[in-house]
């Protein structure tokens, strides 16, 4: 390893000054003058000394001497000149600018660069995109936006519909930033704003209500409204995102706002807590706890409490009599199998939902109304009391009907006394079976149970020939004529939250609707909150988020 | 007996390095606790990540202010480091661990990655640089390095000179003129002794041993001479390289971190100018 090298020799006397802005312009030469440049970067070189005169007693003239002092050399050999000047030559230079100074000027340079860069960029015709954090969701761009943004809220750009500062200029940014409330001074609402506690702001009212009119804020019982960019945020992509679940827990994991919206909603009509459904669907309605629901919770898995559906005690009021055990059972056979949940269960257009169980669609197939055992092609309409009456009153004209339309198949003319015969043999043959004719009726309607002995039918021909008691409520009005309760199914359930059983189909359906000990119509065969945790909770391989299910506005109006 | 103790380097860096990571746990576990209750939290930590950045850029104004009993600057230097450390956790936390899309933001973004990394690799570099030099030797103050080289030079010069008249042959000075003049007048070599990889001066070097087999013994003498001024002017521009390079990182950190705090400004505005709204109801 090499010696170090030792320090060069240089005079210690000199006096460095590496801050000045100036250095002498003969420094990097190593030569610099001892008295160096002004502040202002001139060159101080002047002549070495100023020669004084000495005039002996009686001279006239004199003689100049050099007055150089003794550290700069001492008087010069040459002397001054004979006009009284140094005879030494003034050696100027250009002073250079010090390393500092010029690192100071580059950042002078640099911030005023940035500053006209900014001014550039946001003084032009690309400002918004050059201060866009990131595009602001689908239905906040585009043609159609800019037309409701012109015309429903005076805007003179597509920001400046949310934004009151994007109607101004960059002086009314910095107005608005400071008229801001919560404002950047304001300490005070600091807590509120960072804790994500904003109420309802100028935007929310002036911008988004403008056109999102029929949105109620949330629950009616809800205490204090938040500001709609509480829960939506803007300017994340194309797609906003979903309200965060910390949004849901600042109420719903907060005793004292439960406690306070428990309190407000019991003055308020459980009928307004509902969403509305589009037209024509039937919902299941579900009691309002007394208490209204205010569990307290902070997640779907941690404390969210079960379904109201799910309430102990409560049954489904429809009238209709259907056993699920008995139709998933080993007795109840279609083609010679089994039923299946999608033999009767089939989704609706969307996907979402199952649609709604229709007698023509998913009974008639099993439960034909026949009611003639030797002529089963005879049926009965389906879904009207009074049609069912007048058919079977006009039963010889059924027969006749239907042995003319027997001669027609085998090529006969048809003759009125044999159309005659066969109606009357049939009537009679009817009469010994049923009785009278209002006994027939009677047996169409209320026989609930087919296995009751009818006489001339045989046990396993009765079963086919339930009556409509058998699945409905048959009641006598005030007439004493027989009604049908019209059987109400609902389409919606869950009517807090929506459900898509397409995101669910690579479920067994039995694996959340337990009905194969269902026996009566009256059980909701709902799956419990505890049942969709299994995997809607982290880890569980399902989104678990509130906003998975809880995703629309109440709408007023409607 | 504490207090001498807590002066010494190693005991006040081991004190840092233990306050920064706590600081950074802090950080974190405030920011992983606060999160999922503050939908807001940048607003938290945006504010103190400025108040950051501007008690970091005090310590350039703190150098202008040397009158002022602020402390020392060795004290702030430290404090500045460390400071600068914990800022990033704080941007991190900002920003939520994601890239900004905007370009205005993604501007901004890399306008603090820049000036956090121009400040690391000064401080690493500051760090380095000095061992370099004290292993190296020769230490001159970067102010003087001119003065000294041009003494260097005119040694050098007068070396070569004088053995014309001393030797009788002008060998050594056509050496001088041909090959060491330019060498002697500037600084040199920049690159290879920031990056030291190679000697500069062996090529040099080895002209000067093919010349010194043709020498008589007193010239030999006269180019035994050069040849410790040659090691000193290379000494020299070592120094030169290291101590500006030492100089040179600061015209990034500075104007940067200027840069960054307009943008900041900027980004103040915008966040209340374009925020929910300008009044509660």
């Amino acid at each position: 390893m090499a010696a170090p090298l030792p320090s060069p020799e240089f005079d210690r006397t000199r006096y460095e000054r590496p801050n000045d802005a100036w250095v002498c312009g003969q420094a990097c030469d190593g030569k610099p003058c001892r008295a160096g440049p002004t502040p202002g970067g001139a060159c101080r070189a002047a002549p070495e000394c100023q020669p004084i005169l000495d005039k002996g007693p009686g001279e006239e003239k004199g003689r100049w001497r050099c007055t150089r002092p003794k550290e700069h050399g001492g008087p010069c050999p040459d002397g001054p000149a004979p006009d009284g000047c140094c005879g030494c030559p003034v050696v100027r230079c250009a002073p250079q600018r010090s390393l500092r100074n010029i690192r100071g000027r580059f950042t002078l340079a640099v911030v005023t660069l940035t500053i006209a860069f900014l001014l550039l960029a946001i003084g032009g015709s690309w400002r918004w995109r050059f201060i866009t954090p990131r595009s602001v969701s689908q239905p906040h761009q585009g043609e159609a936006f800019a037309r409701l943004a012109r015309d429903r809220l005076a805007a003179v750009n597509d920001c400046g519909a949310c934004h009151e500062a994007a109607n101004t200029g960059i002086s009314g940014w910095t107005q608005t930033a400071l008229d801001a409330n919560p404002g950047m001074l304001s300490a005070h609402q600091f807590q509120q704003v960072a804790a994500g506690v904003i109420p309802m702001t100028t935007m929310d009212s002036e911008s988004c209500a403008v056109c999102h009119d029929r949105h109620e804020l949330h629950q009616p019982n809800v205490v204090q409204a938040h500001s709609c960019s509480v829960c939506h945020t803007e300017h994340r992509g194309s797609k906003m995102p979903a309200p965060a679940d910390l949004q849901c827990a600042q109420c719903h994991a907060d005793s004292a706002v439960m406690k306070a919206s428990s309190k407000r909603g019991r003055d308020i009509p459980s009928e307004q807590f509902d969403p509305p459904l589009p037209a024509g669907l039937v919902a299941f309605h579900t009691p309002r706890p007394p208490g209204g629901r205010t569990n307290l919770f902070t997640g779907f898995w941690q404390g969210h409490p079960d379904f109201g559906v799910r309430t102990p005690g409560l049954k489904d009021p429809d009238t209709l009599r259907f056993n699920h055990a008995l139709h998933l059972g080993d007795t109840v056979r279609l083609d010679g199998k089994s039923l299946t949940c999608a033999a009767c269960h089939v989704p609706d257009s969307t996907g979402a939902y199952m649609a709604r169980i229709r007698y023509n669609q998913q009974c008639a197939r099993c439960h034909d109304l026949q009611f003639d055992p030797v002529h089963p092609e005879l049926k009965l309409p389906h879904g009207d009391v009074a049609a069912v009456r007048a058919k079977l009153r006009g039963l010889p004209v059924l027969y006749t009907e239907l042995r003319a339309t027997e001669l027609a198949a085998a090529g006969r003319p048809p003759r009125r006394d044999e159309l005659d015969t066969f109606a009357q043999q049939n009537l009679a043959r009817m009469r010994q079976t049923f009785g009278s004719g209002e006994s027939l009726e009677k047996l169409v309607l209320f026989t609930a149970d087919p296995r009751q002995r009818q006489p001339g039918i045989s046990a396993e021909r009765r079963a086919h020939y339930a009556g409509c008691a058998y699945c409905h409520e048959v009641i006598l009005d005030r007439e004493r004529l027989a009604t049908i309760t019209h059987p109400v199914i609902p389409d919606r359930w869950l009517l807090k939250g929506r459900f898509d059983h397409r995101k669910h189909s690579q479920q067994n359906c039995e694996s959340c609707h337990a009905v194969r000990a269902s026996q009566t119509s009256a059980d909701i065969n709902l799956p419990s909150q505890v049942s969709c945790a299994v995997c809607h909770r982290p880890g569980g391989g399902a989104p678990a988020g509130c906003s998975t299910c809880h995703t629309d506005h109440l709408l007023r109006g409607n | 007996m504490v207090a001498p103790l807590m002066q010494t380097f190693v005991q006040r860096r081991v004190i840092g390095i233990f306050l920064l990571i706590a600081a950074i746990l802090a950080v974190a576990w405030g920011h992983a606790r606060l999160a999922p209750v503050m939908r807001h939290i940048a607003y938290l930590t945006g504010w103190i990540l400025l108040a950051v950045c501007l008690f970091l850029t005090a310590y350039n104004a703190r150098k202008k202010l040397p009158f002022l009993p602020l402390g020392n600057s060795r004290t702030w230097l430290q404090i500045h480091a460390y400071v600068g450390y914990l800022s990033v956790a704080l941007f991190f936390a900002h920003t939520g661990w994601r890239w900004p899309e905007g370009w205005f933001e993604g501007i901004l973004a890399a306008l603090y990655l820049a000036v956090a990394a121009s400040g690391v690799f000064g401080l690493l570099w500051s760090r380095v640089v000095p061992r370099r030099l004290t292993a190296q030797g020769g230490e001159v103050l970067y102010e003087r390095i001119p003065t000294v080289r041009r003494q260097l030079a005119e040694r050098a010069e007068a070396l070569a000179l004088n053995s014309v008249e001393s030797t009788q042959s002008v060998a050594i000075a056509d050496f001088y003129n041909h090959d060491l003049a330019a060498f002697f007048v500037g600084p040199g070599d920049l690159w290879r002794h920031l990056i030291d990889v190679e000697r500069p001066t062996d090529r040099l070097q080895n002209r000067m041993d093919d010349l010194n087999r043709f020498l008589t013994p007193d010239q030999r003498v006269v180019l035994a001479q050069i040849a410790e001024l040659v090691r000193q002017k290379d000494g020299l521009d070592y120094q030169h390289a290291l101590q500006l390079s030492l100089r040179l990182w600061l015209f990034v950190h500075i104007p940067l971190t200027y840069s960054l705090l307009i943008f900041t400004a900027l980004h103040v505005v915008l966040v209340f100018g374009f925020s929910a709204g300008v009044g509660f109801h």
